[in-house]
């Protein structure tokens, strides 16, 4: 039976062994409540969904929550949590309650994000919502661009290259003016 | 620019004239960005996946720079020619082992590097020589900057720039340095400034990121933490740590020459001989010894030699440019004796001309 190697107190549940060349290169032993802290030496480099076992279990209860799934890409909460990705930029959303806590457990600390915002997003929401969709209409010309290139349609591609000039220099200009 | 371009010079964080090149190899600052209509990675389809790659290289062609950059398609290149980028630490393994519409885009001094499709849409990577972090921050910030400007990242008020991984979640930052640490290993006090950087929430990698051996006594340290911290004070945390384990090192350096000098000079003088005689060298072996040599300069144990040839060198001898410069493929045997004969050549000619060649 072993003792927690890093609390010295609990017994320890969680046995990580490192393989290495089919040679077992490192055993450590933790409790649970260790290794969720990720008390481990650097050569261990654990999944982060591995590291959050557990936790998710005791908060869930005894009661059945209903599942948790994205509408946009279908990722479910189990799914996500199994290996440890998202699958589209709508999953935050719909997971937000239960990634405050995942979050600051894998980081370990305060969650919200105060670093830099998307640059040409500054200015009043009306400014915003333009940029936004002079975005959209970029990403649409890009499109018709590519499919006229395709199909060797080379003045419909020229005019829609100016187009395309036109609008970068129009948001260009909409920057300038946010940044004023 | 071609493939074949940028294969023939090497880039600039090599140079070995940052600041600190002696004991710092290179920094690095990544951002990890994703665009907010198209799913990610995981749930891409390879379709839009195609889509996605032709729409950002042509924003990726329009951009502002003061070095262009050249859009490679990674599909349609060789696998020699992926390794080449792996061991220039422009693509990522996963990238150059992936599958599907992927590319990277590559300024011709490979100080900037955009990989699109990896485990995001978008990996910007500012690299330079030597403890460069701000400004390998403010470079790649630049360049999303000017992307953002044109696509619509996927971003959240309260998470961020919202990532594949949660690992990257918020800044989507990861800064990172790599350093020649030979003196903390031979001491054995390296245990130390590993455990010291896992309590500052620093990861320690060796020569190829993730899982990877600290080959050559070469360290990589970057950031774990990328939300609840601005892009600035991540920078400086790192920057503070780095000073501190580079004069840990360099106090390790004189106390290794003073205690043990017959020691070191045999280790230098004998990694010194090997190098310029032997007639099979793995690249293992390679690296244990230009770490020796590298060392052994620094000591004034050898003569002086330019750092950026030792970089060269060692860029040189692995496994992907080894072949290059040979004009084809090799069996590992064959490696070992093309990369002995490299060395001793190389050796024989002294680092006069500096470029390893």
């Amino acid at each position: 039976m072993f003792i927690c190697e890093a609390c010295k107190k609990k017994p320890a549940t969680v046995h990580l062994t490192n393989i290495e060349n089919n040679n077992i290169k490192k055993q450590v032993h933790l409790c649970e409540a260790c290794a969720q802290k990720g008390k481990l030496s650097f050569t261990f480099q654990l999944p982060q969904a591995v590291m959050g076992m557990g936790k998710e279990e005791s908060d869930a209860g005894a009661d059945a929550m209903p599942e948790l799934k994205c509408e946009v890409c279908g990722v479910t909460w189990q799914e996500f949590r199994s290996c440890g990705r998202f699958g589209c930029a709508n999953d935050v959303v719909v997971f937000r309650d239960r990634l405050k806590n995942m979050i600051g457990d894998i980081q370990a600390h305060e969650f919200r994000h105060i670093g830099k915002t998307p640059a040409g997003r500054t200015g009043s929401g009306e400014d915003t919502l333009r940029s936004s969709e002079y975005r959209r209409m970029l990403r649409e010309y890009r499109r018709q661009l590519r499919e006229a290139a395709q199909k060797e349609e080379y003045e419909r591609a020229a005019e829609i290259r100016d187009r395309i000039t036109e609008l970068k220099q129009a948001l260009a200009g909409k920057n300038a003016n946010d940044h004023q | 620019m071609t493939i074949n371009d940028l294969i023939r010079n090497p880039g600039e964080w090599l140079r070995g004239n940052g600041e600190q090149a002696r004991i710092v190899i290179s920094s690095r600052a990544r951002l990890a960005r994703n665009i907010s209509d198209f799913p990610f990675a995981t749930r891409i389809t390879d379709e839009q996946r195609c889509e996605l790659a032709d729409l950002l290289s042509q924003v990726i062609g329009g951009v502002a720079a003061d070095s262009p950059l050249t859009y490679f398609d990674l599909g349609r290149m060789t696998e020699l020619e992926r390794q080449i980028l792996l061991e220039r630490h422009l693509v990522s393994r996963e990238h150059a082992g992936g599958e599907g519409c992927r590319g990277v885009a590559i300024n011709s001094g490979e100080s900037l590097s955009i990989m699109v499709n990896e485990e995001d849409h978008l990996r910007l990577q500012s690299l330079r020589s030597g403890l460069q972090l701000e400004e390998c921050y403010h470079e790649a910030s630049r360049l999303d900057d000017e992307i953002a400007r044109e696509m619509d990242y996927a971003f959240d008020q309260e998470f961020g720039f919202l990532t594949a991984c949660p690992t990257n979640i918020g800044t989507g930052l990861r800064v990172s340095v790599m350093l020649h640490l030979p003196a903390l290993v031979m001491t054995r006090h390296i245990e130390k400034a590993l455990r010291a950087a896992h309590d500052m929430k620093l990861a320690v990698r060796g020569l190829y990121g993730e899982g990877t051996e600290a080959h050559g006594e070469l360290y990589q340290i970057s950031n774990q933490v990328t939300i609840g911290r601005d892009e600035e004070t991540i920078v400086a945390d790192l920057q503070a740590f780095i000073e501190g384990i580079i004069d840990y090192e360099l106090k390790a350096r004189k106390r290794l020459l003073q205690a043990e000098p017959g020691k070191v000079k045999d280790r230098v003088w004998r990694a010194y001989g090997i190098l310029s005689n032997a007639r099979l060298m793995a690249s293992d072996e390679a690296m244990r010894l230009l770490s020796s040599v590298r060392l052994g300069v620094y000591l004034g144990i050898l003569p002086e030699m330019d750092y950026r040839w030792l970089n060269m060198l060692f860029l040189f001898i692995q496994p992907a440019h080894l072949q290059h410069m040979h004009g084809g493929d090799l069996a590992p045997e064959e490696r070992d004796q093309v990369r002995a004969e490299y060395l001793r050549k190389q050796f024989a000619r002294g680092s006069g001309n500096g470029n390893g060649k």
